[in-house]
């Protein structure tokens, strides 16, 4: 429900960039699995200078066919030019999991597993209408239990286009 | 949205009465009738001239026949009524051996295993049909709610014709839990961890697999476990969807993936096999590498599951 008030959001915003990369995700919780490889889609949008928000929806094999979501805010760590670093926070959902259960913790969990993401985007390459973007990397901890486990999503290579 | 939270409604709870009886059937689980089983089973592999089925399987030797045909002697001579589904397909005949143990309503909890083996193996799967008789001996003057079927199923290890063909052949619409044990009875100081999991450092707990409509099933282990005298230390874990990826693969290695395939509620029982096991397909498979203590509350969890399965509203 966030991700979607968020692309409301987005859509009457600045000006965009979608890509299309090859990413990695994980989430490896003590109750609950999930992640893979695949494809992920992305949307940004430029709200100001220096700031970005974006959502982010990927198809993942590996565990269990998964369906990620995400979404984030960024922050450009220079002007506009051809390199842009970036980083910033996200939070993101797999949708597709595997869950543990024991005698102590008989049921499932509720809610689908979520981390919390710190998101570092060293090699971005604006090429005016187009955009590309080298490994991107969001390491972070699974809100339901952030002591324990790990919550990761990482895109090797994206390429899209600006507008 | 709706079936997202039709997908997180919590399981219920099962009634005190159902985990009390399943309770008084882990309780009564003989471990030396188990043992005793199991080495009957390999006696009867010794007997048989393996058939070398070469392919991806090398030189590795199959029996089958005589385990196959000692269990139905074994049932009868124990006053049950099996049934056999004999198929002769593509060259491939397999022998699966059925016993029905009548509830008062038409649907059925599966309870399988397979007797066909590599070698003469005693973990992989003779402690598998240990437990079926055991079952069968537990439940036999018990009221039951609902049909236990056991069923030994044949040339799992060649690549589950036993059970794809029983699930072609019968109208499978009444099972309502498949549940299907292979492997139960060794334990190691190590384990080995598949990708993604955090297993238990030391082998000595029951795996659990679980398919998404098994979700149920899952909870219903966990709570049996919970009630039990002497649990047996258990790790569940149910995969939504189908679990045929790479890092599943382990989820449907067994005669339950045709179950699963059929959408029908499922759970793996078993000690994780190569992951634990260096006797695991090789001819050093004996029972007398097996772990009775562990064997016997292992087939006491399963047995349980069964019955509350059986039981349960």
């Amino acid at each position: 429900m966030i991700h979607l008030s968020m692309a409301l959001a987005l859509a009457g915003s600045g000006d965009h960039e979608v890509t299309l990369g090859t990413t990695l995700a994980g989430h490896t919780a003590p109750r609950q699995i999930a992640g893979g490889a695949g494809l992920g889609l992305a949307w940004r949008v430029h709200l100001s200078e220096r700031l970005d928000a974006g959502i982010a929806l990927d198809g993942l094999v590996f565990s269990v066919p998964a369906l990620g979501t995400t979404a984030g805010l960024g922050l450009r760590a220079a002007e506009r030019g051809l390199w842009q670093a970036r980083v910033g926070v996200e939070a993101g959902a797999l949708w597709g999991r595997i869950t543990v259960l024991s005698p102590e913790h008989p049921k499932p969990p509720g809610a689908p597993p979520v981390g919390l993401r710190l998101v570092v985007r060293p090699a971005v390459l604006d090429l005016g209408d187009s955009v590309v973007s080298l490994g991107e990397l969001a390491y972070g901890r699974p809100l339901e239990d952030p002591l324990h486990g790990h919550a990761f999503r990482a895109t090797v290579i994206a390429v899209g286009r600006r507008w | 949205m709706i079936l997202f939270l039709a997908a997180c409604t919590p399981p219920e709870r099962l009634p005190a009465d159902v985990l009390e009886g399943a309770r008084t059937v882990a309780g009564a689980v003989d471990g030396d009738r188990l043992m005793a089983d199991v080495r009957a089973l390999v006696a009867e592999h010794e007997t048989e001239e393996p058939v070398v089925l070469g392919g991806i399987w090398e030189d590795l030797p199959h029996r089958h026949d005589a385990a196959g045909a000692w269990l139905g002697a074994t049932f009868e001579a124990r006053g049950f009524a099996p049934v056999f589904h004999d198929v002769d397909r593509h060259g491939i005949a397999s022998h699966t051996v059925i016993v029905d143990l009548p509830g008062a309503s038409d649907e059925v909890v599966l309870l399988s295993a397979h007797h066909d083996v590599w070698f003469t193996a005693a973990n992989d799967n003779s402690a598998g049909v240990a437990v079926l008789l055991e079952v069968a001996r537990l439940l036999a003057d018990r009221p039951l709610k609902r049909t236990v079927r056991l069923v030994s199923f044949d040339q799992e290890e060649p690549g589950l014709y036993g059970s794809r063909r029983y699930y072609e052949d019968h109208d499978w619409s009444r099972i309502v839990a498949a549940l299907n044990v292979d492997t139960l009875a060794y334990t190691s100081a190590t384990q080995d961890q598949p990708a993604g999991f955090d297993l238990p450092d030391e082998g000595d707990f029951v795996s659990v697999l679980g398919n998404g409509p098994g979700s149920e099933l899952a909870s219903t282990v966990a709570q049996v476990a919970a009630a039990l005298d002497d649990p047996v230390p258990v790790v569940i874990a149910v995969a939504a969807g189908h679990t045929d990826w790479p890092a599943t693969g382990g989820f449907d290695t067994s005669d339950h993936a045709a179950a699963w395939d059929r959408g029908i509620p499922g759970l793996f029982f078993s000690d994780t096999a190569f992951w634990r096991n260096p006797h695991y397909h090789t001819e050093s498979d004996l029972p007398d590498t097996l772990d009775p203590v562990f064997f016997r509350r292992a087939a006491a969890l399963v047995a349980a599951t069964t019955w509350a399965a059986a039981e349960a509203p």
